[in-house]
């Protein structure tokens, strides 16, 4: 019986001893977080006008809000044609998340809202699928006052869908601009 | 020096034996409860070989005895041990009594016959075995007063008298198990089919297994040996329709006459995609399995205990529960989409929940002449959890979330050897814990680096006053040093004014985070005392307790974007400890035809650690509601109840009810996640002429959850107008009906089969649970019936 107890010392002290390799845990590893989007960049074109709005949050979901910027106004009954970028500029050189966007069209799809003196935001690029992705857009305005611009990037949203509450998936991005239309 | 005293004390024995030795003792074991005699019993005589069991009579003779100074073990596998000094000049005869309720009040967990003695607050070998292929907490909430808060339908964590996570201890094997579990969605890490037998500990008995227990201990029974050489064998085999699960269970146990003893259980479940009354669930599969392996060798006076035991789950997560920000959570609560239905299938895609829990220990106990019994435990425990979220390119197979927690426990226990009418013991504790998130996942930690130094010591005395009247009481006291390493935000170390109350801890700033090395330390004092009083078929069970909870990391150090809830969780170095004060009253009546259980308790909290919502904050991502970890003053009070009536013919019926009300004091709301009352009903059959065949039906109702926190109000930049998020919306009241059919064939040899056919949901109801953190998502499972067999040879 004591050869089994002694057994027993052994066998138990072989688990531990193979178990208990801890980490190094003298000072973590800081992360930057990759796939953050911290900023979205709208640019608006029609001829030589070019309108630019951005919305940049470097802290993530620390306490501050976004910084939103518009730079000019649309001109009233006009079509511009528009692109979205999705940016990390909490790391530099900032990193461009539009190309995986991109990359996982399939997976992606960019939704508009609008109001006021803007009549229509309509997606000019599709997926492989045909569907529509939203990274390019034509807008069109109407007469002039006030108008609100929003942009949501869904991912894994329903595709073919009915709009962005047919939609469903996961909000990564949801930004919205007060623009005026002069 | 020790050595030198036990080789002495061999050698007079040696020397005892060379004389002309006839005499002998003749005793007789009795339960001092009920007075009625114990079969089974082990005396033994202390530095001997002898070693003689109790008849059916209690009855048992120890022959050879020479004249002199005898010192006797007696211990029942359902009783504590007694250890007995004995003069012997004539032939004796004797009787003892074995402190059977006393000594395991509250937690007797080996029941012998269901119908002689229920145990409220237990659950038995049996009741479990029926229970394999659920998940813990479901199996443990048959006990009155217990409930699950759920995430889906794989993931499900026991709440104990409307209290769970960090205020509930579950202590297995002699171990306290230590798994994250002060997360919402991370279960206890213990296989159903493991289980030898479970019950809640109250009361001074329960401050014995540990601090913090504010709500309560679930102990988990040892593995005992029988003295006899016995080999058995159990499998169980069951297999449902909904989500087309399967369970294989097999159990070995292998027994010697000299007390050693090994066994082998072995349980792989498995599930896909389950369906409730309108389709299948996407991604709601799980993969559960397990391995534990007891061996031990118990002497009168010495014995070893080791344990090992793994522990793997594989969750699914609702696909549609994955949410990117709060209006997505408002589309799906408000019913703005519609839920998605897919085709049933195994797989187990992200979002998806990975969790591992590997255990071992060795305990060793010594008995010291005349002196007391000491034990001494070494534990080992590794906790891992990934989480994996849905993400972009090829980080979907890298885990979002993956922690480590690494325990080492020790802890030794003396129980003083002392008259048969009181009991001391003494303990003490260290564990030391590291915690370790891997940063290999790209996402900013959940819970930071941290190691913790945990140290504590009890004391534990009961006495009996009367045949009547007994008292137990504990006194503990622990000291808790926490060493984390963390980065903050800068913007959220600004925010939450910690720049200058804590700038001590600052290690170095970089631009957008700040690593700090928190070093904190607590203290902490509890006390409790149970008054037990027996009159015939009546018992009453009072208990006081002054419990203090150390605050755990979540609540210390939480700090951003809880993906999967849609919120920003901050937690706070400000904590401090929360102190609970409880009373609780528990009067049981027993008789062979009535078993009433009544169990009212008040359990007011200062300083109660609670999540509570403080405002919204704006991101790229879109609004997200702000939960802040704050302290505040609470109070529970509830009450459970519990009636059975043995009819002749083999009729039994049982109706309980639990009711528990929380109240925030500090701001005059509701607590979230409260149980709302119900009750349930049950009717089962059982023939004399068919002995083995029964049938069971339950009724049971859940009443809607009145007392619920405030909604909350968001303001909408896309609409520009505040919604409202009806996160705290109570479903309504459901009445779900479930029946089981059983039959025990008779023994053949040494084999005993028993097949069950049970069904949940008989009527397919569609319904939601407010303990479903996932209730807006989807409705709970629909029918669901059960096949199993099991095989004991």
């Amino acid at each position: 019986m004591k050869k089994i107890t002694k057994n027993l010392f052994v066998l138990s002290l072989l688990v531990f001893g193979l178990q208990s390799c801890s980490e190094d845990n003298d000072r973590p590893e800081m992360i930057n977080e990759e796939e953050v989007i911290t900023s979205v960049r709208v640019t608006l074109t029609s001829g030589n006008e070019t309108v630019s709005m951005s919305s940049v949050d470097l802290d993530g979901d620390g306490p501050n809000p976004p910084v939103v910027n518009v730079q000019g106004n649309l001109g009233s009954n006009k079509t511009y044609t528009g692109s979205i970028r999705f940016l990390n500029e909490a790391e530099s050189p900032a990193e461009e998340i539009t190309e995986e966007v991109a990359e996982e069209a399939d997976e992606h799809q960019v939704f508009y809202t609008f109001s006021g003196g803007i009549s229509s935001v309509i997606a000019t690029d599709t997926d492989s699928n045909s569907n529509p992705l939203g990274l390019t857009f034509n807008l069109t305005t109407n007469d002039a006052g006030n108008a609100t611009l929003g942009f949501t990037l869904r991912h894994e949203p329903k595709k073919p869908n009915a709009g962005i509450l047919d939609a469903g998936g996961e909000t990564d991005v949801e930004v919205l601009f007060n623009v005026v239309v002069e | 020096m020790k050595y030198r005293l036990l080789f002495m004390v061999f050698l007079v024995f040696e020397s005892v034996y060379s004389q002309d030795c006839h005499l002998s003792l003749r005793g007789k074991v009795i339960d001092q409860h009920d007075k009625k005699p114990l079969e089974g019993a082990i005396i033994s005589i202390f530095g001997t070989k002898k070693q003689v069991l109790s008849n059916s009579e209690g009855v048992f003779v120890l022959q050879g005895l020479c004249e002199g100074f005898y010192e006797l073990e007696v211990s029942h596998l359902n009783c504590g041990t007694q250890f007995i000094t004995l003069q012997m000049d004539n032939n004796l005869e004797k009787t003892f009594y074995l402190e059977h309720h006393v000594e395991e009040l509250n937690e007797v967990a080996l029941v012998k016959k269901r119908e002689s003695t229920p145990s409220e607050q237990s659950l038995n070998a049996a009741v479990l075995d029926n229970s394999a292929a659920q998940n813990f907490a479901e199996a443990l909430s048959q006990i009155q007063g217990v409930s699950t808060l759920k995430t889906g339908n794989s993931i499900a964590k026991p709440l104990i008298q409307g209290m769970l996570g960090s205020r509930v201890i579950t202590h297995n094997q002699g171990v306290r198990m230590q798994d994250m579990e002060w997360g919402e969605e991370h279960a206890p890490n213990i296989a159903t089919s493991s289980i030898e037998g479970v019950s809640l500990a109250v009361g001074a008995k329960a401050l014995k297994y540990g601090s913090d227990a504010v709500g309560g201990v679930i102990v988990l029974d040892p593995r005992k040996p029988v003295f006899a050489n016995k080999q058995r064998h159990e499998f169980i085999w069951a297999g449902q329709t909904n989500g087309k699960g399967v369970l294989g269970s097999y159990k070995l146990d292998k027994d010697f006459e000299n007390g050693a003893f090994y066994g082998l259980q072995f349980a792989f479940k498995k599930s896909g995609n389950n369906l409730n009354s309108q389709g299948y669930l996407m991604n709601t599969g799980l993969e559960q399995t397990n391995l534990s392996i007891p061996l031990g060798w118990h002497k009168a006076n010495k014995g070893i205990d080791v344990y090992f035991s793994f522990f793997k789950a594989n969750n699914g997560i609702l696909r549609n529960a994955h949410i990117g920000n709060i209006q997505d959570l408002i589309n799906q609560i408000n019913g703005n989409v519609t839920s998605d239905y897919g085709a049933f299938n195994y797989e187990i895609e992200n979002p998806r929940q990975d969790v591992s829990h590997f255990l071992a220990k060795i305990s060793t106990y010594y008995h010291i002449p005349s002196f007391g019994k000491w034990t001494f435990q070494y534990d080992y425990q590794r906790n891992r959890r990934k989480e994996f979220d849905i993400r972009l390119g090829d980080r979907n197979k890298l885990p979002g979330v993956d922690l480590q927690l690494t325990t080492h426990g020790f802890q030794s226990l003396l129980k003083l050897d002392t008259t048969n009418d009181k009991l001391v013991e003494f303990g003490w504790s260290t564990d030391y814990q590291l915690h370790y998130p891997n940063p290999a996942t790209g996402v900013k930690r959940l819970i930071p680096d941290y190691n913790s130094l945990n140290m504590g010591a009890f004391v534990y005395g009961s006495k009996t006053l009367s045949n009547a009247l007994s008292l137990e009481a504990t006194i503990r006291t622990h000291n808790i040093r926490i060493n984390a390493d963390k980065y903050y935000k800068s913007s959220r170390w600004e925010a939450l004014d910690y720049i200058e109350d804590f700038s001590s801890f600052v290690v170095e700033e970089f631009d957008f985070q700040i690593l700090t090395a928190p070093k904190l330390n607590f203290q902490t004092i509890s006390a409790a005392l149970s008054l037990h009083y027996n009159k015939k078929e009546h018992k009453f069970h009072t208990n006081v307790q002054y419990i203090e909870r150390a605050p755990n990391p979540a609540e210390l150090f939480s700090e951003g974007l809880h993906h999967s809830a849609a919120r920003i969780e901050l937690g706070s170095l400000r904590m401090q400890k929360e102190k609970a004060t409880k009373l609780g009253f528990q009067y049981q009546y027993l008789t062979d035809k009535r078993s009433v259980w009544l169990a009212p308790y008040l359990n007011l909290i200062s300083d109660y650690m609670a999540l509570i919502p403080t405002g919204v904050e704006y991101t790229i991502r879109g609004a997200f509601p702000v939960w802040e970890y704050q302290q505040t003053n609470a109070r529970f009070t509830g009450v459970d109840f519990k009636w059975t009536e043995y009819f002749s013919k083999g009729i039994q019926m049982t109706n309980g009810w639990s009711v528990v009300k929380a109240l925030d004091l500090k701001r005059n709301t509701a607590f979230p996640n409260i149980p709302p009352v119900n009750t349930h009903h049950e009717l089962e059959k059982s023939f004399d002429k068919l002995p083995g065949l029964s049938f069971q039906v339950t009724g049971q109702y859940h009443f809607k959850q009145n007392e619920v926190p405030d909604n909350l109000t968001i303001y909408n930049p896309s609409t520009q107008s505040n919604q409202t998020l009806e996160i705290n919306r109570a479903p309504n009241g459901f009445f779900l009906l479930s029946s089981v059919v059983e039959y025990q064939f008779p023994k053949s040899g040494n084999s005993q089969y028993k097949l069950r056919l049970s069904a949940d949901n008989l009527t397919n109801l569609a319904y939601q649970n407010y303990l479903n953190r996932l209730r807006y998502f989807s409705n709970e499972l629909g029918r669901n019936i059960q096949l199993q067999l099991q095989i004991n040879f």
